[in-house]
């Protein structure tokens, strides 16, 4: 009798999650299931690299489900569940959302998985996210218990997740073909200055508090501005938006997006 | 980790293991789905057209053409151009995906049931 109340609540609780899940998918994915060049990505990017976007974006998942997750559940089993769980939400919410806006291209069954697919990895990505945004109790992140590598994992997940919803769209292109290579000089400083003050005041962890401003600078922001730039060239290529570019452009296009990211990846703590 | 709770067998949800199966099948299918398309080999763009039956609108007839892409490859930008007794319609469409199919509709402002010769003028690589 008592098991039967203990597993009723068990599953009364996992209900309540997953609420909080599907809230994470919208609140995230919302303005990308609303941005007309992610429809016609799903179509026309090439599909070597809509395959390698949602094979990359399942360690992400992982790493998040693990660090921020939307049930305070946590162990190997648990995080590969909620993993899982999250992509079902991503792929629901997508397909669901985009069916009714009539965007779906039904005209192959390529170019329909296609579209879903592409927009369920960042909805899965918000899911995850969900606890730390939905919850109320924001100090139950994972990230105070983050050690080094888990932190640069948390930048780089911030990264994503404030750049995304940029990264597809035509102005980033045009930001890039406009600006001057002293101006993408100037773009790249005011990334890491902002970078660097926002890790540094907000505190990452604690463990910065002992380090001086330059330790705090080559360990955290310098990395962390690799890794946005590693983040914002991945997402480009999956977009197939810098091919026949030179080097200059594919550059600038780089550190366009990577602006962005970069205050994602500084505010990592506030985000995921 | 003060504020997590480590898992157990008794603390899994049923409804947990339920949604996490369906999440497992259906990303297995979408990756199964696009990793055919990625590793299969990709025949460029082969575009057609079928022009169907006038029928009368306000301003003359419209012919309804559907356009077949037997290729595997998306063709973007594609232009379509019908001609009936010197009178030429235009029809553009975003996108034609690989071994997919759109409609265009090409307006002609004669009197007469129109005789549409219809033709793809070209298209780009998205």
């Amino acid at each position: 009798m008592e098991a039967a109340v203990h597993g009723a609540k068990s599953e009364l609780s996992y209900l309540a999650d997953l609420g909080r899940a599907f809230g994470g998918a919208l609140l995230f994915s919302l303005p990308l299931l609303m941005t007309m060049e992610m429809w016609a990505l799903g179509v026309s990017a090439p599909p070597l690299r809509r395959l390698a976007f949602v094979l990359g974006a399942l360690p992400v998942l992982y790493g998040l489900a693990h660090y921020a997750g939307f049930s305070a559940r946590r162990g190997l089993m648990n995080n590969t569940l909620d993993t899982l769980v999250a992509l079902a939400v991503g792929y629901v919410t997508s397909a669901a959302l985009l069916a009714l806006f009539n965007v779906l291209d039904y005209a192959s069954l390529t170019s329909a998985t296609g579209q879903i697919s592409l927009q369920a990895a960042p909805a899965a990505l918000g899911a995850l996210v969900a606890r730390r945004q939905l919850s109320g109790d924001g100090e139950e992140g994972g990230e105070d218990e983050a050690s080094y590598p888990g932190e640069l994992f948390l930048m780089l997940a911030g990264a994503l997740y404030f750049a995304m919803n940029l990264a597809p769209t035509e102005e980033m292109r045009l930001i890039a073909y406009l600006t001057t290579p002293l101006g993408a000089l100037g773009l790249m400083v005011v990334s890491m200055v902002l970078l660097h003050v926002i890790v540094f005041e907000a505190g990452f962890a604690g463990q910065e508090e002992k380090e001086t401003p330059l330790r705090a600078f080559l360990h955290f922001t310098l990395p962390g501005y690799a890794l946005c730039l590693a983040a914002s060239f991945a997402m480009l290529w999956a977009f197939a938006a810098v091919d026949g570019h030179g080097a200059g452009a594919v550059v600038a296009n780089v550190v366009v997006l990577a602006f962005p990211a970069a205050l994602g990846a500084a505010a990592a703590r506030l985000l995921v | 980790m003060k504020s997590r709770k480590k898992s157990d067998g008794a603390t899994l949800s049923r409804l947990q293991g339920l949604c996490a199966l369906v999440g497992l099948v259906v990303t297995l299918a979408a990756i199964v789905v696009l990793a055919r398309s990625a590793f299969a080999h990709q025949s460029p763009p082969d575009l057609s057209v079928r022009p169907e039956a006038p029928r009368p609108v306000a301003s003359g007839w419209a012919v309804e053409v559907r356009v077949l892409n037997k290729g595997d490859m998306t063709a973007a930008a594609v232009e379509i151009e019908g001609e009936s007794e010197g009178e030429r319609a235009r029809a553009s469409l975003d996108y034609v995906p690989g071994r997919g199919e759109k409609r265009v509709t090409l307006v002609f402002s004669s009197s007469v049931k129109p005789q549409a010769r219809v033709r793809v003028m070209g298209w780009s690589d998205p």
